[in-house]
């Protein structure tokens, strides 16, 4: 797993809102970071192994794979995928009040520049 | 208080297989387990009818009725049944493939011991876990064809009633030979066919009783595929009651989908993808709302409803799995987005959406 962007998501791991971060690479190989107490390491690698599943049923379905979102009532989910297959999720409370579009933006430019 | 012992059935074409792994797994499982196996779909079918399973363990490539095919009718026939396949082949198509049509895990049959541990690991996970009703619980209408199948694959012995407005009839089944239908002055083949040919009504299955006489002797996989070759050379029949088919074209701001204007707003608050261009105007290219059953409530240029609805119900249960043990809430929606295209599903409690937008400059 690239540790550029592991250093990375640890040093973004105290923005308000954000839980939780998992990369997946083309490689299969995962990483889960849990920034809440209420986000184990057991739920979210489960967690996190689920999207991994559900990027080659998009593909079987021919959908884009390059950004998809789980809105859940509390959390919401946002996974993005780089060219390399290389993907991000960034587990977020689901309020405007309490998590920042602008810094979801920010996150994932960056990420696409790393 | 001591746990009540988990029955897994194991499916496998081979009889080495069958023997050595059930005899590996009851090792781990220290008496949790009771293992049942089958070495092809019928007798799977038939073992998960009388022992109430709660976890098929089963390969991909199987004679008659292959691994996929089998995922496809468990989720339908029996949709809170954990499935899991496990394989020598573990290719991503395959994986997918499974995936998509309900299999819980997509294993490798691994080549050691310790290996084996993991598997029974994962497996033991599953049984623990309990899946919900509802939508999210991937509850889909049974087709009549896809009972008389699971029938007679099973080789079980029922009568299965069909009534709809206009007609009322009977298909007699005895160890999964078809043997006699009737419905008002037709017997036999064309009274099979007429039946199997209704888009409309309920059906029921009833103790098996003798019938008067008997009208068929055709193998079942015969009749229903000519059932199927009359049925398409004479064309759509309009349902007469509540079984699948299309809604008529509704706009659907008049079906009451107060979410979705919600969901359409997505990704505006995101920033655009790399190639994508500013000016881009969506345009609404595909519609289907799906009933809690999998009944197409409306549809609009959608080449492939079964695929969707195959997706909303993967969804539906990747999304439960994924929120297991995390404050997340039920899934709301699910949006994805490329260069060219959005898609929105949105999952309530009595139905499914999915709508496809095509980005244009």
């Amino acid at each position: 797993m690239n540790p550029t962007i592991q250093q990375w998501i640890t040093d973004n791991a105290r923005i308000t809102g954000v839980l939780a971060f998992g990369l997946h690479g083309s490689d299969k190989s995962s990483f889960t970071f849990s920034c809440h107490p209420s986000f184990s390491a057991e739920a979210l690698e489960n967690a996190w192994r689920c999207v991994a599943e559900t990027i080659p049923v998009l593909q079987l379905n021919r959908f884009p794979t390059a950004r998809f979102r789980w809105v859940f009532k509390e959390v919401v989910l946002h996974c993005e995928r780089r060219r390399d297959g290389m993907c991000l999720g960034i587990f977020a409370k689901n309020d405007a009040q309490l998590f920042d579009a602008n810094e979801l933006d920010r996150l994932l430019m960056e990420f696409h520049g790393l | 208080m001591p746990q009540k012992q988990k029955k897994v059935l194991f499916v496998d074409d081979d009889p080495k297989f069958l023997e050595a792994v059930p005899a590996l797994m009851h090792a781990f499982a220290g008496g949790a387990w009771e293992i049942s196996t089958a070495l092809n779909v019928g007798e799977a079918l038939a073992i998960i009818q009388d022992r109430q399973i709660d976890l098929v363990v089963l390969d991909v490539h199987m004679p008659v009725v292959d691994g996929m095919q089998f995922l496809s009718l468990l989720s339908r026939k029996h949709p809170n049944l954990v499935k899991v396949v496990l394989t020598g082949d573990g290719s991503e198509i395959h994986r997918a493939a499974c995936l998509s049509r309900g299999a819980e895990l997509f294993l490798e049959k691994p080549q050691n011991e310790g290996a084996w541990r993991n598997i029974y690991q994962a497996l033991h996970e599953l049984t623990r876990f309990q899946p919900e009703e509802g939508f999210r619980g991937v509850l889909r209408r049974v087709g009549l064809q896809d009972v008389l199948q699971m029938e007679c694959l099973s080789r079980h012995s029922t009568i299965l009633e069909i009534a709809t407005r206009e007609a009322q009839g009977c298909i007699y089944i005895s160890d999964g030979t078809i043997i006699h239908a009737h419905v008002g002055q037709r017997v036999g083949e064309d009274a099979f066919n007429f039946l199997m040919g209704l888009t409309g009504g309920e059906f029921r299955l009833k103790p098996f009783a003798q019938p008067t006489q008997q009208t068929i002797d055709a193998s079942w996989e015969f009749l229903l595929m000519e059932a199927a070759r009359v049925r398409d050379e004479a064309g759509p029949t309009p349902a007469t009651t509540s079984q699948p088919g299309v809604a008529p074209n509704v706009p659907l701001s008049q079906m009451g989908f107060a979410g979705l204007p919600q969901a359409t707003q997505f990704l505006q608050k995101t920033a655009p993808l790399a190639d994508q261009e500013d000016s881009i105007k969506p345009q609404i290219a595909e519609v289907l709302v799906s009933s809690v059953q999998g009944d197409v409530l409306y549809q609009w240029q959608c080449d492939d409803a079964n695929a969707r609805i195959n997706f909303l119900e993967f969804l539906s249960q990747k999304s439960r799995q994924l929120s297991q043990g995390l404050p997340m809430g039920p899934l709301e929606r699910m949006e994805i987005q490329g260069s060219k295209s959005r898609i929105i599903t949105q999952l309530e409690n009595d139905h499914a959406i999915f709508v496809r937008t095509n980005l244009t400059a």
